[in-house]
This record gives structure tokens, sequence and C-alpha cells, in this order.
């Protein structure tokens, strides 16, 4: 910044053009020959003239026969880097149509912004390209790859965890059991509220939903049926798994994600821990042993929602409600149900855990993992789901 | 002398209950470079803080080119905030913003200028701050020193009258820092830049520093401010004599 002088204003000799912004700068031109230009610029050289400074010595630099072009600065009140570079512009402008560029009136303080700015380091071109959108076939190619990637890495993944099980099953003390029952009370107790919530609310609606169909038929009872076969069966351990995917497959991601960006992975590698037993392990066991506990109370609290409308609703008597849910499914179902519920708390950490460790960066990183983790959890939910409904069908 | 551009008074600095200093009173003059010094804990970034505005007084008050900064208004804040720069200690850059979109990010919202005009401008702090050619560089693809350079450019983005510097020369090796250190003083004797800065680091204050203020953890205040050439052989009070003397306490 180059200190105020009182009365920038002042007259200008030999000038032929003349003109000044609001409050800004001005720019005087004078042509004491035909191929050679006199720029007189006076007052503010900053960013709020950076437009109109640009502009006007561009349009001074067209023209017709020009050979030197002298810029007087003496009457320049403050110049910063924005004038600086304004400055720089002009002189690459000028060497490029061979026109030869002269300071008067460049003070020290001038000078110093003006070195700044070196012209061969501000022409440098990007050392990297700006990352460009691909032809379509080169994004699906790309998306192929990726997502071939990405089952590679979370089927190697699950494989190094079973292995760590497999340690830890071998020597129990390699695990952290007092992370173990944190990460308990996280994913089962904590989730109970809304667990129970949405299960109670499913199964009202599916009871009030079917009511109004079996009606119909006088099959009324049969809406006990329906609520405990569904929720047993499917939507129990379904809609557990995504809640539990949203709740806690996501919190995984990000916590680990956290601690890579932090390099408290790498502290643990070199502090000789393996990280997929210090940090995935612990999360997976509480998962597995907590899931189908909360699958066990989303199909109760969904068969209570079921019997609140057979009662309330279709004039059933909460004996025979419930002696019709019995007669309807049996301990295998549960059992089947139990077991899905587990596999799918085993998908729904493993790769909140994987995700976690894939982090690469900083913040928004983290927030990619964290998304990656739910949609490709509700994903594997789903095929694992299929494939349980095709085993159990033939088996 | 012109007035001061900042001036702490009688400030009562700390969060919530907790308070770390006490009767904090001092001025920044116009274009100087003032350190803020004192040992680890002393409370330097959270007077840092209480300048910019990110913490507000427990007592007492800052006044940024004469705005009481908690009393301010909205739009009085935003432009006290449009006319400082802030590096914060771990650079703060957007991760998932190139260089080059970083440093234009507040030249596009706050001025008028065309977006290329703009870019050109975020370009040419890049190569002030000897980054030229990494525009599109992420800030992971970049090294400790070139953060803070990056740093340092966007927070010069608005070609700011006072820029403040939180630990600049953290984690940096000896040859980066004193790069950074010239490239300080570059910027300060250029533009004229009034420059706060917190540090403990003895190379870069004696290197820089026109004039440092001393913070005590036991004395929950200021115990010193000067030259801190001065104040190294000078100073009455023995603890600042082993500060800038890096002597184990007595």
């Amino acid at each position: 910044m180059v200190g105020p002088r009182p009365a920038w204003r002042r007259r200008l000799s030999g000038v032929q053009q003349m003109t000044c912004t609001q409050e800004g700068f001005c720019l005087a031109q004078a042509a004491p020959a035909p191929d050679r230009l006199e720029l007189r610029l006076s007052g503010r050289l900053g960013l709020a003239e950076f437009n109109d400074l640009t502009r006007g010595l561009a349009l001074a630099l067209e023209r017709e026969g020009l050979g030197a072009l002298l810029l007087d600065l003496s009457g320049v009140d403050y110049l910063d880097s924005a004038g600086a570079l304004a400055l720089a512009r002009l002189e690459a402008q000028a060497a490029q149509r061979g026109v030869a560029v002269e300071y008067r009136g460049l003070e020290a303080a001038a000078q110093g912004i003006k070195d700044l700015l070196r012209p061969e380091e501000l022409a440098k071109p990007p050392l990297i390209a700006p990352q460009r959108q691909g032809n379509p076939i080169e994004i699906l190619g790309n998306s192929w790859l990726s997502l071939s990637r990405d089952f590679y890495q979370v089927v190697g993944f699950l494989g190094e965890l079973l292995a760590g099980g497999g340690r830890a099953l071998r020597n129990p003390r390699l695990v952290r059991w007092g992370e173990v029952f944190f990460y308990m009370e996280q994913v089962g107790v904590n989730g109970l509220p809304i667990v129970g919530l949405i299960s109670f609310l499913l199964g009202l609606i599916m009871a009030f939903m079917s009511f109004l169909q079996l009606q119909s038929f006088g099959a009324n009872i049969y809406v006990a049926n329906l609520v405990a076969l569904a929720m047993v069966k499917e939507l129990g351990p379904i809609m557990t798994a995504v809640l539990v995917a949203g709740r806690s497959g996501s919190a995984f991601a990000a916590e680990i994600g956290t601690m890579k960006v932090n390099e408290e992975v790498d502290a643990l590698v070199v502090m000789g821990y393996d990280p997929l037993v210090f940090l995935a392990l612990p999360k997976v066991l509480a998962a597995v042993l907590m899931v189908p506990l909360l699958t066990l109370f989303a199909d109760l609290l969904a068969i209570t929602g079921g019997l609140a409308v057979g009662v309330v609703g279709m004039g059933l008597t909460a004996q025979s409600y419930i002696n019709q849910t019995l007669n309807s499914i049996n301990p295998n179902d549960i059992i089947t149900s139990m077991l899905k519920s587990a596999v799918f708390a085993l998908l729904i950490a493993g790769i909140g855990c994987q995700r976690g460790f894939m982090v690469r960066g900083g913040a928004q990183a983290v927030g990619q993992a964290t998304t990656s983790a739910v949609v490709a959890a509700m994903f594997l939910i789903i095929v694992a789901d299929s494939i349980f409904a095709i085993v159990l069908h033939y088996w | 002398m012109a007035d001061p551009i900042i001036r702490v008074e009688n400030l009562v600095a700390g969060y919530g209950e907790s308070v770390i200093l006490k009767d904090v009173d001092f001025a920044v003059e116009r274009g100087e470079i003032l350190v803020i010094v004192g040992g680890s804990g002393c409370g330097k970034s959270t007077l840092l803080k209480h300048m910019i505005g990110l913490n507000p007084a427990l007592g007492g008050r800052v006044l940024v080119r004469g705005v009481d900064i908690d009393q301010a208004s909205e739009d009085e804040l935003a432009r006290v905030h449009q006319s400082i720069g802030v590096l914060f200690q771990s650079s703060a850059l957007f991760g998932s913003m190139t260089l080059l979109e970083n440093v234009a990010l507040p030249l596009i919202d706050f001025t008028d200028l065309p977006r290329d005009l703009a870019r050109e401008l975020a370009r040419a702090k890049l190569t002030m701050v000897g980054l030229a050619g990494y525009d599109n560089h992420l800030p992971s693809e970049i090294s400790g020193g070139m953060k803070k350079r990056a740093g340092l450019a966007r927070a010069m983005a608005l070609d700011p009258v006072v820029l403040f510097f939180d630990e600049p020369s953290a984690g940096l090796d000896p040859v980066t820092s004193a790069e950074l250190d010239q490239l300080i003083l570059k910027i300060n004797q250029g533009l004229g830049t009034t420059m706060v800065i917190v540090s403990h680091e003895l190379a870069s204050i004696f290197a820089i520093a026109h004039r440092v203020v001393m913070l005590d953890k036991a004395e929950q205040g200021v115990i010193a401010v000067g030259d801190p050439r001065e104040l190294k052989d000078h100073s009455p009070d023995p603890r600042v004599r082993e500060f800038f003397r890096r002597q184990p306490r007595a």
C-alpha cells in the first residue's frame, strides 16, 4: 500500500483524454508522438478499481501504430496486489503487441508490490489439468471399474475381518471388551426407541391396510397372521437393518474416517496394534450381538401395533389375536429371522468400518465415506435378503 | 502517529465461565508486525480468537478499525471480517475445492468482479505466495508448507488491511519456516499490511517482529510489550529474558 498523497487530482499538462471513475482512479492519456502514448494514473489502484482499470488499460493499448507506452504512477495514492496485477496484465499484453513499457513515478513500495507478481510466474500453466467430465462411455467404464474395485475391497476386508475374528477367538484378550459393551449400548440400547416406534407404527399400518381388504371376505382374524409373518420373516430384519445402517453404520464410517484423517489409525499401526482388531472388531461384534435382539424387539412391537388395531378397530379380543399370531409363526421362523439379522449386522458394521478405513483427505472424504457406508449397506442387505429367500425356500 | 488499527481494552478472555486472560490492554499500529508470544497454554490463540471476533469478550472490548466487534451489527461485523484475513494453524483450506477455488471464493462472493477476472486475481495471489501452477491441486495433494502458503493466499484474497496468523511456523521445517517469514515480511513491506501473529518460534519472532506482546499463564495477562531484541537483554522481568534467551526457568 502506498501512503496517502493529498490533492492527487492535479492538472495534467498536454492531456488529450481523461477519464475518472466515481471514487477510484483517473486515467489521463497524452500522445507526444504518433507511436508513443503516455498514461498518467492517479488515485486508488485497488481491488474495487481492478475491473475498470484493466478495461481502461486494455483500451489504451489498442491504439493504432503504438510502439512505446509510458506509465506515470506519480499520482497514485494506493496500490495493492489487484492494482499490481492490472499493471502486470498490461505489461503482458503490451509485450504480445511489441509495445515497450516504461514506468515513471514508481515508488519503492509500489515496486515491492509489483515484484511480488513476477510475469514469468504469472504465465506458468497449471501443473495438473482441471478435472473434466468424461464422455458417457468413459463415465460408464470408470463406474464399472470402481464398482469392481469396490467389490474386491469389500470382500477382502470382510475376509480380513473374519480372520481377525478367528484370531480373537483363539485369544479373547485381543478383543477390547469394554469397547464391545460400549458399542452394544450405542447400537442396541440407544436404538430401542426409534426401532420400537417405527416397528409399532409399521405393524399398526399393516394391520389397518390389510383389515380394509380382508373385512370384505370376513377374514379379519388373518390380519394377525399377515402382520406376524410379514414382520418376523421379512420386514422385521430388513427394517431393523436399515435403521441400524442409518444410525450405526454411518457413525462407524465417520468415526474411523476421522481417525484416519487425524493419523490416529497410523499411530495404532506403529504402536503395534492391528487397527482391524482394535477398531473394527468391537464394532462388528457389538452389532452382530445386538441387531438380532433389536429385530426380536421390532417384531414384538410390530405385533403389538397389529394387536392395537385388532382390538380397537376390528373388535377382536387380545387373546384371539395373540393365539392366531402364535399359530402363524414357529420358533424356526424366529431363529431364521435372528440369523438373517446377524448376517445383516455383519455387513452393516463391516462395510461401515471398511468405508472408514478407505478415507483419504479431509472432511469431504469423511462425508463421502459415511454416505457410501449407508448406501452400500442397504444394497448388501437387499442382496443378502434375496439370497436368504432363495436358500430358505429350497432348504 | 495515526490511530491504532486494533485496540484491545481491558479484555477478559476465555471460554464460558473459564477465564484465561485478564485485563489485557494493548494496541496494534498500522503497518506493524506484532507478535503475540508466551509459553504453551498461556492463551495466545484464545486472545487471537477474541481479536477476530470468534470468541465474545468476557469483559472489556476489542476495537478493530474503530468497531467494537462484540457490539457490532451483523453488517459492521461482515465489513470488519472482509477487511481482515486469517491464516489458521491448520490452514483451514476447504478440502473439496482446488487451491484456485479456495482463493477465488471470497473474490467471487464479495466483489463485483467477473468470474474470469476473479480467477485471474486468485492465480495472482497464488503466484505471490510462490504457488504458481498449483491452481488445480487439492489441499490433500500438497505439503504442509504449501498449505500454509495457500491459506495465506486465501487470507490475502480481498487485500485485507490486517492479517492474523495463528502459529504460522508450526509443523514446518526450518527452511520452509524461514521462507514463510520472508514472505510475511515481503507482504508487509510491499502491501503495508498490518500483521498480528501468534507464535513461540524464537527464530521467526526475531526475524519478523516489530513488537511483541508477551503473555504469561500464571499471571493470566500481559507481562511485557516491546521490541523482542530489546526485551531479550534488557527486560526487568526474568521470565521475559528466559523466554527470549530460550533458558529453562530459574
